[in-house]
């Protein structure tokens, strides 16, 4: 009766084991266990076009770079923390900790072009869409110019490839120019070309408008050529290229290269949250002193007191920040950066 | 009922005689102190399991086979006794002081004598943990065991805290230990990880849910060696938890214990503050300046502006804050004010209390077991709006179905929520600590007149608000539902002979629990219009655990013991989080009334297969051998990579057990060795995309969601996982003895232990020029070397007085040996700069920032000025200390009994982020001394000019005086070299201290009254904040403070009820 008992106990137990453990523990069945199922494994590249796009413009265009170098350069002063270093140069300029973020931005901007050429090409999953590899193009040369225009040689024919390269070299920036010009070049190439799909509203700047993107291609070659001047060897045909350039670009003010996606609401001006998030603007001296010596009607409409009205220079509380002099406080007279800035479009 | 039970121990005392050859022999257990019988006490012949147990006076009666000669007697909390077998028997037992025959919980749940233990455990006693009323089981901790390290953040309700056992074996996961309670593991880390942890609101572990009142004691298992049955996740050791079950009761009618205490918190160190000076700057008066380095406040009324001697109100000044709150202006005579000096942070923080309430009912019986538990915990914090209050029930019982089959079942439920502020750079501590001393927070009105959604303060709000205003509108809290328990069906049999036992154990159980989360901001926080934030986690755990121990008593000397198991634990986790921002209007903080919305969700599981086995060996009671092996298959690792396979071997040797050496002097001396391999696994997932984010080194808030006009946008993620993964390997070693004097005078257990792991499993960070910014792999290695060292001593050992008291030392040295190829350092928290670290060569972990520049010598580099000099970045601050010692005594004198603890940490250095924002702002004590008399003061070196090699030469060390009108200047540049706030970190704190006494005591009940204070700091190297207050809850933990939560000191009384 005992031997029974425990008998049955013993073969329950040892029949539980052999249920459990092939059904349990298989290699599918733990694949399956583990599936992410949270996020995408490929995109379509319409995606990656709006987040470059959108990064572009808020991050890079419009991010920590353009803090600094408006105060740097006296259109903003630095009142209070960060920028009041920057305005009083207290600060480390080449400290890479105020450069991280936005250098990184860069460099997924980048990936995410590359990976749209890449979809776009040869073996790629959407290979006739031709004008979204040309609009990948164009942004990766923006993206590639304004990098190597603030930090110089940077890495980029190493970049973008960890599993070869976990520490990629510095090209000169001599050849990195030369790759944005041959990008321009073969982007106008692809934009020639049309779409298998319509890229419509996913294409922030342009909606997918090949004529004006094509526009756009040529101010960017303007743009860097004119850049390129003080080491060109033949000035004057440059200088022609320009002009041929030029007259294939713009040419109206509604063509501009833009966005102009701030609602407000759920995105807003890049300035306008740098003002909300830290308040260390003010209104620079030097920049409204060569407004009001040129009488320029704009010297009455960009002040703002500390009480948010709109003043002219005249007015009692009107406080410019002296540059490189002020002392730390949040109460001069700003630039309406806080109040209707949010929804200001950003050019690139 | 007397009857029937003297009937069935009288059935179950003959229930295991078998054979007609037996010999009846009969006795008395007494104890030897008091000459009390002792009921329950255990009789077994030796080298069999044969026995019995005694009844209510004590009295036994057991048949033995003609061959036994021996009989073992023992009993819980006494000293076992080998007696000789004779027809009658009296035996007195004595007091076990050392514990020597203790039996504590190991792995799995088996319980072993502490001798028969190969490696280090040590524990800690219900009563112990509760005699400080302390709410948290972490807390209760500190001090009384050695090979712990533990880093509270804050004195906040619910705060979070980090525990590691002997070091940390990872750089960027989890090092605290695994949690196991009546049996299963429960969840006890935090599931929000605080990340950089430079903002927001802390996050409480899950270990906070336990109620150590109804702990009845803890067993920490240090080393890996005896955490190896448990596989992956014993790593970082273990702490394992017995609650209240019954089992100890007395058998009889149900015992009934309830506490009440109530104490009170407040501020355990307050900053000392400058009150001379007004708000402004460079010595003038603004009325929203953000700084104190304005002019003297008794000159407030000659301000030009704004003070009244010229303006008809003579004697006082216009503060421009009160006009907005009335709103009027200058004209009206209520904002002119005479100028004072206020103390901002005595006003704000307030007197909190925590009312901790726990009832226990036990009873036993022949057949089983039951113990019912409820508590009950609320506090008040010190900052206005934060709380806590948590619930507990638990009901745990075994019997015994036939005299074979033994089940029970235990199941906690809790409930707690928790309010809660926030720290660091959102915190409310940055605007209360930066009050000018001029302004008066508290009585000025915080919101504008009519307006009660526009915040009045003294400085702007886009940053930091005024702190009535948020704590008044802005809520932070976290709400917790808990259940976790298991039940189990045990068989035991003896197949009919006397030395072959085989126990086969099936335990199922769950941990399943919600955590809701919600962060509100009220419209109006920061001029804007506010957002509401919910989210949470789901988690369900199932474990199934199954067990065959089987002991074979071979001869009288030598024993075998085999054990193998399975175990099946199966987990998942739902998490949402939904986002509502900028309300529609104001008054109604509501998700209803956002205007932009943004979701998010995820669903993760996870599944672990294992199989275990243990084999021991013991001869004569004085050598035991012992081996575990355990492979485990884990879902989260990639295809082909999922199994593991984990040794340990360890050995105990009692040399004075030996003939030869026993001696009256050296009574109990044993050796401890041990060798085992444990391993982590990690977290892999293909390459995948994920929704475009928007940020910023300026950026706080939202500025950027998803969808854009109706687009969405994805790019890569830029953590990339390795296919080829393993698991990491940790291999330890421990030696040590353990050796008690004199029989139990004095005790002490030295054990050195070393750690190697290799193949860390983090996320290296890549340059982000690759596309990617962090590549989660395998590289690096940790080695720990740790000595603990406990010493316990009895001197005054008397029937009426009786002192003892325990040293416990841990010196701990933790270090990084490499990182990755190319990587010499992994960030864990912080800022861009300063930011806490993992760094190659150094202890884990260190605070790397911008440092002074310094001459060969190492002297600081100032300007002829005196200003300081930046010199590039390095590491700025080593965070673990060179040892800590605690201390902790017991003093009983006739009835009244008075127990301390105190804690003495050496070395180690700490980020003191607040000392140098206090200066910076000018509301520090040095910075108002520096201007009462005229001058700062500046050491260090000048450079006089450079040498023919164009190198720098320096005078002698100096100290310039920096006159009064270049001291802001001077704090203002010492301020961005972070160097200069970091400060030696030693500290004594006085953990606990209690006085008990029982006021009452009869047959039927027992009262007892304690008075009792937890966290007193007595001694500090660092200035102005509590040494133990710092940001986030996760690795980084302990090294950076920077306007932190500050912590708490509690007064309190106790009365426990007993029937």
């Amino acid at each position: 009766m005992k031997t029974t008992l425990y008998k049955t106990f013993l073969y329950v137990c040892a029949g539980l084991g052999t249920l459990v453990l092939p059904t349990g523990c298989s290699e599918d069945k733990m694949d399956e266990i583990n599936q992410d199922i949270n996020h995408p494994t490929s995109v379509n590249t319409s995606f990656l076009i709006t987040e470059v796009q959108m990064s572009t413009a808020f991050s890079v265009t419009g991010g920590d770079y353009s803090a600094f170098l408006s105060v740097i350069m006296e259109h903003e002063g630095g009142t209070v923390e960060q920028l009041y270093e920057a305005d009083h140069r207290l600060f480390q300029m080449e400290d890479a900790s105020n450069w991280g973020n936005c250098w990184g931005y860069i460099y997924n901007n980048l990936n995410a072009c590359q990976d749209v050429i890449n979809a776009c090409s040869a073996e790629g999953v959407e290979v006739n869409n031709h004008v979204n590899r040309g609009i990948a193009r164009t942004m990766m040369a923006y993206n590639l110019a304004f990098l190597t225009d603030m930090h110089g040689d940077v890495p980029w024919s190493e970049a973008l490839n960890f599993r070869e390269f976990m520490t990629p070299n510095l090209d000169k920036q001599e050849a990195i120019y030369q790759d944005v010009m041959k990008l321009l070049d073969e982007a106008l190439n692809d934009l020639a070309q049309g779409n298998a799909t319509t890229l419509g509203a996913a294409d922030l700047y342009y909606k997918g408008d090949a004529a004006k993107w094509t526009k756009a291609v040529y101010a960017l070659k303007a743009r860097y050529t004119m850049r390129l001047l003080g080491r060109s060897a033949d000035r004057t045909g440059d200088l022609n290229k320009i002009l041929d350039y030029v007259s294939k670009s713009f040419t109206s003010a509604d063509e501009e290269m833009k966005l102009d996606k701030y609602d407000g609401a759920s995105t807003y001006n890049p300035t306008y949250v740098l003002a909300r998030s830290r308040d260390a603007c003010g209104l620079s001296k030097s920049l409204m002193d060569k407004l009001i010596s040129r009488q320029d009607p704009r010297a009455n409409q960009i002040a703002i007191n500390s009480d948010m009205k709109l003043i002219t220079p005249s007015d009692p509380t009107y406080y410019p920040l002296p540059n490189g002099e002020g002392e730390k406080s949040q109460n001069f007279t700003a630039r309406p950066l806080r109040i209707g800035r949010r929804r200001a479009p950003r050019s690139c | 009922m007397r009857r029937l039970s003297y009937v069935v121990l009288t059935l179950l005392s003959g229930a295991s005689i078998a054979n007609a050859q037996n010999t009846r022999i009969t006795g008395t257990v007494l104890s030897a102190e008091d000459g009390e019988p002792i009921i329950g006490a255990s009789i077994i012949v030796k080298g069999t399991t044969t026995g019995t147990v005694t009844n209510f006076d004590g009295t036994f009666s057991l048949d033995v086979p003609q061959s036994a000669k021996t009989l073992m007697i023992s009993y819980i909390g006494m000293r076992s006794q080998e007696v000789a077998i004779k027809p009658t028997l009296q035996v007195r037992l004595m007091a076990d002081t050392q514990n020597l025959d203790e039996v504590v919980v190991t792995a799995m749940g088996i319980s072993k004598e502490k001798k028969a233990l190969g490696y280090a455990v040590q524990d800690v006693k219900g009563e112990q943990l509760t005699q400080g009323a302390n709410t948290s089981l972490t807390g209760a901790l500190q001090g009384k065991v050695s090979g712990i390290d533990f880093t509270p953040s804050s004195g906040m309700p619910g705060a979070s805290s980090k525990m590691t056992i002997r070091g940390s074996r990872s750089f960027t996961g989890d090092n605290t230990p695994l949690y196991v309670v009546d049996g299963m593991p429960i969840a006890s880390t935090s599931d929000y990880d605080t990340g950089n942890s430079t903002s927001g609101a802390d996050n409480a572990n899950r270990s906070f849910d336990i109620d150590p009142n109804d702990i009845e004691s803890i067993n920490i298992l240090k080393g890996q060696a005896a955490s190896a049955l448990y596989g992956m996740r014993a790593s970082n050791g273990v702490v394992i938890i017995t609650t209240k079950s019954g089992k100890n009761a007395k058998k009889g009618k149900p015992q009934i214990s309830f506490s009440t205490s109530l104490s009170m918190d407040k501020m355990s160190r307050k900053p000392e503050l400058q009150s001379t000076y007004a708000q402004g700057s460079g010595g003038k008066y603004q009325p929203t300046g953000q700084s104190s380095w304005g002019p003297l406040i008794s000159e407030l009324a000659n301000d030009p502006t704004y003070g009244g001697n010229a303006n008809g109100h003579p004697g006082k000044y216009y503060v421009q804050q009160l006009g907005k709150a009335n709103g009027t202006g200058m004209e009206d005579e209520a904002n002119w004010v005479i100028p004072q000096s206020y103390d901002n942070t005595g006003d704000f923080f307030q007197t909190g209390y925590v009312w901790n309430n726990s009832l226990n009912v036990q009873q036993a019986n022949d057949k089983g077991h039951y113990s019912f538990s409820l508590g009950n915990a609320k506090q008040k914090g010190i900052v206005p709006s934060t709380g806590m209050e948590r619930y507990n029930a638990k009901l745990a019982a075994e019997t015994a179905l036939n005299s074979h089959f033994t089940t029970g079942f235990t199941g906690n439920f809790t409930y707690s929520r928790i309010d809660k502020q926030q720290g660091a750079n959102d915190g409310i501590v940055a605007s209360v600590f930066l009050a000018p001393p001029s302004y008066n927070l508290n009585g000025i009105p915080n919101h504008a007149y009519g307006d009660p959604y526009t915040q009045v303060s003294y400085r702007t709000v886009a940053r930091w608000g005024n702190p009535y205003w948020i704590s008044g509108n802005c809520a932070y809290y976290e709400k917790n539902i808990r259940f976790f328990g298991n039940t189990y069906l045990n068989f035991k049999t003896n197949f009919g002979t006397q030395n072959h036992t085989l126990n086969v154990k099936y335990t199922l159980g769950t941990d399943a629990y919600q955590t809701n989360y919600t962060n509100l901001n009220a419209y109006g926080f920061r001029d804007g219009q506010g957002s509401i934030n919910h989210r949470g986690y789901t988690k369900v755990a199932l474990n199934s655990l199954l067990t065959a121990n089987y002991d074979w008593q071979i001869t009288e000397d030598l024993d075998f013991n085999a054990l193998l198991g399975n175990e099946f634990i199966h987990s998942t986790n739902k998490l949402y989080s939904d986002t509502g921002t900028d309300y529609n209007f104001a008054g109604w903080n509501h998700m209803n009334n956002a205007a932009v919305y943004n979701n998010s969700e995820s669903y993760t599981q996870k599944r672990t297969m294992g199989f275990f086995g243990n084999l021991s060996l013991s001869y004569k009671r004085m050598l035991y051998l012992n081996a575990t092996g355990r492979v485990d298959k884990v879902s989260t690792m990639p295809r082909g990579n999922r199994t593991f396979f984990y040794p340990s071997v360890s050995v105990g040797f009692i040399f004075t057990e030996l003939e030869p050496l026993k001696n009256e002097i050296l009574t109990f001396g044993k050796i401890r060795a041990s060798y085992a391999e444990v391993g982590m696994a990690g977290q892999y997932y293909p390459d995948y995309y994920t929704k475009g984010s928007f940020g910023g080194g300026f950026i706080s808030g939202v500025s950027i969601a998803y969808p854009i006009d109706g687009q969405m946008g994805y790019r890569r993620s830029t953590t990339v996982y390795d296919p080829n993964l393993k698991p990491q390997n940790t291999r330890s070693y421990e030696l040590g003895p353990d050796l008690t004097f004199l029989d139990g005078l004095v005790s002490l257990s030295y054990t050195y232990s070393r750690q190697n792991v290799k193949d860390q499993i983090f996320s290296i960070p890549l340059p982000r020029s690759t596309g990617a910014s962090s590549y989660y792999t395998n590289g690096g290695k940790v080695h720990t070397d740790a000595h603990e060292f406990s010493l316990t001593l009895n001197p005054i050992r008397r029937k009426n007085i009786n002192w003892d008291m325990t040293f416990n030392f841990s010196k701990i040295n933790n270090f990084v040996d490499e990182l990755a190829e190319g990587v010499s350092s992994i960030q864990l928290g912080g800022y861009t700069s300063p930011n806490v670290r993992a760094m190659a060569g150094e202890k884990y972990p260190v605070v790397w920032g911008p440092c002074f520049k310094r001459d060969d010598k190492g002297n600081i580099v100032i300007t002829e000025e005196g200003m300081p000099v930046a010199g590039g970045e390095g590491v700025i601050a080593r965070v673990s200390p060179d040892f800590t010692l605690g201390f902790n005594t017991s003093l009983t004198v006739y009835k009244a009994r008075l127990s301390a603890t105190f804690d003495w940490h050496k070395g180690g250095q700490i980020l003191a982020g607040t000392n140098g924002e206090l200066d910076y702002y000018g509301v520090s004590k040095q910075s108002g001394i520096d201007r009462d008399r005229g001058y700062a003061e500046s050491t260090g070196v000048v450079q006089t000019g450079t040498d023919s090699n164009g190198n720098p030469i320096y005078s002698d060390v100096k100290t310039i005086q920096i006159p009064a009108d270049k001291i802001e200047k001077f704090y203002t540049s010492r301020s961005s070299i972070w160097e200069s706030r970091v400060s030696d970190n030693d500290f004594v704190k006085l953990r606990e201290i209690s006085l008990a006494y029982p006021v009452f005591k009869s047959n039927w009940m027992e009262v007892n009254v304690s008075l009792f204070a937890r966290n007193i700091l007595l001694w500090s190297k660092v200035k102005n904040i509590d040494p133990e207050t710092s940001q986030g809850n996760g690795n980084m933990s302990g090294a950076m403070e920077r306007f932190s939560l500050p912590q708490t000191s509690s007064y309190g009384l106790g009365l426990n009820f007993k029937f």
